[in-house]
């Protein structure tokens, strides 16, 4: 891909010239996506859109003085046609307008690579292909044609991401993302019911076409069978597409950044649930994870990523300190991004059920989760769960009612459901999250009504 | 007096004639049966944030462009930010190699010349933009009016975000000692200008718009709660104007989530506020009204539609509308608001549901020709690099007759909720699903003062089914709900709000309505 924006050596030696810029970072992104929005047609797939999507941004961040300690600091992607000088120029006066307690970089001068070998930024539409292939051979298996196929998404995307800063720091990153999305529909005597599923991987042989259409048919299926669970209160099996969110948001409570904004902040030393008698677990921040979307050598501000671990015996044993906040508590920078693992002893699901003395409540889909980082408390719609009765070991489908709960009160009696999972997501704002642990917990005093 | 509207960026204005060129290079190299279209997008994003011990700056600017090529019923698409004229003509390459690949032989989509386009009934704000017989050639502009100019300058932004905040600071000062919100954690005041400017060519016509969305928010945080009061609209500085009226509803509404009760979860009536109405009308049957849903098979509302089977009652009127210019009695557009889609068709109001029984759906340009409906103005993408699908703009429910005292007169036991917290759609199930941070009880027909939130002290969620919900509306308010006179308002009020399609795809859309009161809301 040719570069309409000025060089990195040029955009440097800049930044480097102004003696009003304290200090910078400049990120350079490329990317090449392949996309295809697929329905059914006279009984064929038929793409209803078919996308390429080739874009660059250069992005710089700049800090200047404004005295007694404090600093302004501007965060800006450059426009194409309009010379550099200027650029950084119109940066500064912004810049003057901002202001917080002064930081700056960590003192980092070394180079950092890291490249994907899941495929190249030439191939994305070659890898769309062959998902769209495995998709169509997943059509003939038997069981996925007891459902009707409705539509699909798939996304390719290579990403390479340049960054550099004024403490001397380079790193290059190679990012492969991949999206599938399927929705089939199953016919009742009553008409038709439908089960989307979506994932994200880094690698096509991540993602199990065959497995997720199969799943998709048989959740259709169920919910033509689904009655309303009874209200009350239940041990509720979450796996690991919920757990994400919510350990997302215990992990946010323990940034130094909710400590200065002062919001809800769990301090280092914290119990983390009162009158704790689960399965013990750990709770770790994994910059190097196989397979994770969180996998980083090194932060933008100069931080080297390391494993660390964020609780241990129902304990927080550290904050989540990126170079600013740690500056201004006076303390020492930690890592801050990573994928989110638990470890955490973990039995066979058939081993689970076979011990159980009540009923569980397995949620195969919530209709919309939401959880609030500020209260830890989430609630949805059940789309679709089935509950497992222990005296006459059998599952029941339900659907409907709401179930409400709040994280760090049900993980009180918490046990894991293993294997291991990778569950990778993004969110809205193009944020990655990623999390390596049991692929289900059963949470204890979760609250449905219906 | 002359109108001023919102005009073209000169980046946006220069862009015409490289665009003109691609354009014509689409369709020189275009097969005959291939409909071509290009559209450029800037968008640019002004905010300020002031906090008790920061200042936040931020100028984004975002720019794009999709060069389109229809065949069949499939959109091609390319899409860069590399806007120059070699980078574009590799994009051209590749569509033509793309289309040409796919070999399609259907008839071309041919669009609508401009006198087609103004006897469809067109809101006045858009015909007076419209010069006298404009040829396809003719670039027609559409702008935004503005009352109030919007500062130009960055400065000017933070003085004004500055000074709200020490408004909303000091204002804690003339509340009671015994207010429960008196002392907050945290304050923060959000200022931010936004505007997002298009440009599209097709065969037939040439257009232009920049839609200059604004709003101010406060918020106040204390503990696990906060509140906070949206401001905004499309129009000039105007639409962010914030009072003591504004700032006395934060500080109350803090006071009404930090007094809460945990409730009991239940079936009970509840009176929703315009915004919790839109929301309502959003997930209900907003987001299976949208074509694209119908076209994958993944909406009940199609064969409802075709059953002419009632899904609600004559209370159950919802409308989509692009063209809300006059939001309530604010005097400046609705946020979801812009005069035409991303896809070059004019905005134009267009039922949902009327009385209970469904209308047509909301279309972008390939569900339209998949599903042989007419097209309306809502195909909007996040941005230049998602595609395009069917997405609502401003949703909301008619108004009825009722005052707000005559309404709340019919609740002997029940909840006002007037706080959104989320919704989320099931268009194939014909579940719903509303998030609301709080409830305010109702007894005998007036407010108790009571609070609560849900059993698990977090939000409140309304669940169940679509249809049964529209099948128990008891009521809805006039637009201008706390006086006895006829409206003066044409449209109902639009909440400034935020939209998915199922997990991703954000885009900005308004939702509201009059006051509705509804009976049987499972609520948890």
């Amino acid at each position: 891909m040719s570069s309409l924006f000025p060089s990195l050596d040029q955009i440097k030696s800049t930044l480097m010239d102004s003696d009003q810029v304290l200090w910078w970072r400049v990120f350079d992104s490329r990317s090449r996506r392949s996309e295809a929005y697929l329905l059914k047609n006279e009984g064929r797939i038929e793409a209803d859109q078919n996308r390429e999507v080739s874009e660059q941004q250069v992005e710089v961040e700049l800090a200047v003085s404004l005295g007694d300690e404090s600093q302004g600091r501007v965060r800006k992607a450059l426009a194409i046609g309009v010379d550099i000088e200027t650029q950084v120029q119109q940066m500064i006066q912004l810049a003057m307008l901002s202001e917080e307690k002064s930081w700056s970089l960590m003192d980092n001068g070394k180079s950092y690579e890291k490249q994907t070998k899941a495929f190249t930024s030439q191939q994305t539409g070659e890898v769309l292909q062959g998902i769209i292939h495995r998709l169509e051979q997943a059509l003939e298996d038997p069981a996925v044609q007891q459902g009707l196929f409705n539509s699909a998404e798939v996304f390719c995307e290579h990403k390479q991401v340049r960054v550099l800063n004024s403490a001397g720091l380079m790193s290059y990153e190679e990012k492969a993302r991949i999206y599938f999305e399927t929705c089939f529909a199953y016919r009742h005597d009553q008409g038709e019911d439908e089960f989307m599923l979506t994932e994200w991987a880094e690698n096509p042989d991540q993602i199990d076409i065959l497995g997720l259409c199969r799943r998709s048919v048989e959740g259709a299926k169920q919910l033509g069978q689904a009655g309303l669970p009874v209200s009350g209160s239940y041990s509720v099996l979450l796996t690991s597409d919920v757990l994400i969110e919510l350990f997302n948001d215990l992990r946010s409570q323990m940034s130094l950044k909710n400590r200065y904004e002062k919001i809800p902040y769990l301090a280092p030393k914290t119990e983390l649930v009162a009158g704790f008698e689960g399965t013990p677990f750990e709770f770790y921040l994994d910059p190097e994870q196989d397979g994770s979307f969180g996998q980083k050598a090194v932060t933008s501000d100069g931080v080297e990523q390391r494993v660390t671990a964020l609780v241990k015996g129902n304990q927080v044993v550290e904050s989540i300190s990126p170079v600013q906040y740690a500056t201004y508590f006076g303390q020492p920078p930690s890592s801050s991004m990573g994928c989110m693992r638990i470890d955490a002893e973990c039995r066979p699901m058939e081993q689970v059920l076979e011990d159980l003395d009540r009923p569980l409540l397995e949620i195969l889909q919530f209709s919309g989760l939401f959880t609030n980082p500020m209260d830890l408390t989430f609630s949805s719609e059940i789309r679709l769960a089935r509950i497992y009765d222990p005296d006459l070991k059998q599952w029941r489908y339900v659907k409907g009612g709401n179930l409400s709960g709040r994280f760090i009160e049900n993980l009180k009696g918490v046990q894991f459901v293993g294997p291991n999972k990778m569950q990778n997501t993004r969110l809205y704002s193009d944020a990655e999250l990623s999390y390596f642990g049991p692929q289900a917990a059963i949470l204890s005093g979760v609250s449905v009504s219906s | 007096m002359k109108i001023r509207r919102s005009q073209l960026s000169t980046k946006s204005q220069e862009m015409k004639p490289l665009l003109e060129a691609v354009f014509q290079q689409l369709v020189d190299r275009a097969p005959a049966s291939v409909y071509a279209s290009v559209v450029y997008e800037c968008r640019s994003k002004k905010s300020v944030t002031v906090y008790p011990q920061s200042v936040e700056v931020d100028d984004k600017s975002m720019v794009g462009v999709n060069l389109r090529y229809l065949v069949g019923a499939t959109m091609y698409e390319e899409a860069t930010n590399l806007i120059d004229q070699a980078s574009l003509n590799e994009c051209v390459e590749r569509l033509v190699q793309r289309v040409v690949d796919h070999g399609g032989q259907d008839k071309a989509y041919r669009s609508p010349t401009w006198a087609e386009r103004v006897a469809e009934g067109l809101e006045n704000d858009i015909v007076e933009q419209i010069p006298e017989n404009p040829a396809p050639e003719t670039w027609v502009h559409f702008g935004v009016r503005h009352a109030e100019d919007l500062p130009t300058d960055q400065a000017e932004m933070v003085r004004l975000a500055k000074e709200t905040f020490s408004d909303v600071w000091d204002f804690r000062l003339s509340l009671g000692e015994d207010h429960p919100a008196r002392n907050p954690d945290q304050l923060r005041v959000e200022l931010k200008f936004a505007t997002d400017e298009f440009l599209f060519i097709d065969s037939s016509v040439r257009m232009s718009q920049a839609i200059t969305r604004n709003r101010q928010i406060p918020v106040l945080v204390k503990g696990h709660d906060r509140s906070f009061v949206l401001q905004g609209g499309i129009g000039g500085l105007e639409s962010v104007s914030l009072d003591a009226d504004h700032y006395q509803t934060l500080y109350d509404k803090l006071a009404k989530a930090l007094t809460a009760e945990r409730m009991s979860p239940g079936r009970y009536k509840l009176l929703m506020s315009p915004s919790l109405a839109g929301v309502f009308a959003h997930e209900a049957f907003g987001h299976s009204q949208e074509a694209d849903t119908w076209a994958r098979e993944r909406s009940k509302a199609r064969e409802l539609y075709l059953s002419k089977q009632p899904v609600g009652n004559e209370h159950a009127t919802i409308l989509n509308n692009p063209a809300i210019y006059d939001n309530g009695d604010s005097g400046f557009g609705a946020w979801g608001s812009y005069f035409f889609d991303e896809e070059g068709w004019l905005a134009k109001k267009q039922y949902l549901v009327k009385s209970g029984v469904l209308q047509q759906p909301m279309t972008n340009l390939t569900s339209s020709l998949r599903l042989n409906i007419p097209r309306s103005a809502n195909g909007k993408r996040e941005n230049f690099g998602h595609a395009i699908y069917s997405r609502q703009t401003n949703t909301y429910f008619e108004q009825g007759d009722l005052t707000f005292m005559e309404l709340i007169g019919l609740v002997d036991y029940g909840f006002l909720a007037t706080e959104p917290f989320g919704g989320m759609e099931d268009p194939k199930g014909m579940g719903i699903q509303v998030g609301m941070q709080y409830l305010e009880e109702i007894r005998d027909g007036e407010l108790t003062g009571q609070t609560f939130k849900a059993p698990n002290g977090g939000a409140v969620q309304m669940t169940g089914s679509v249809q049964e919900y529209l099948e128990n509306i008891l009521g809805r308010s006039k637009i201008d709900a706390f006086s006895e006179g006829p409206d003066e308002s044409v449209h109902p009020w639009n909440e400034l709000g935020g939209c998915g399609k199922y997990h991703k795809e954000f885009v900005e859309a308004g939702c509201g309505g009059p006051f509705l009161l509804v009976d049987k809301v499972l609520l948890g």
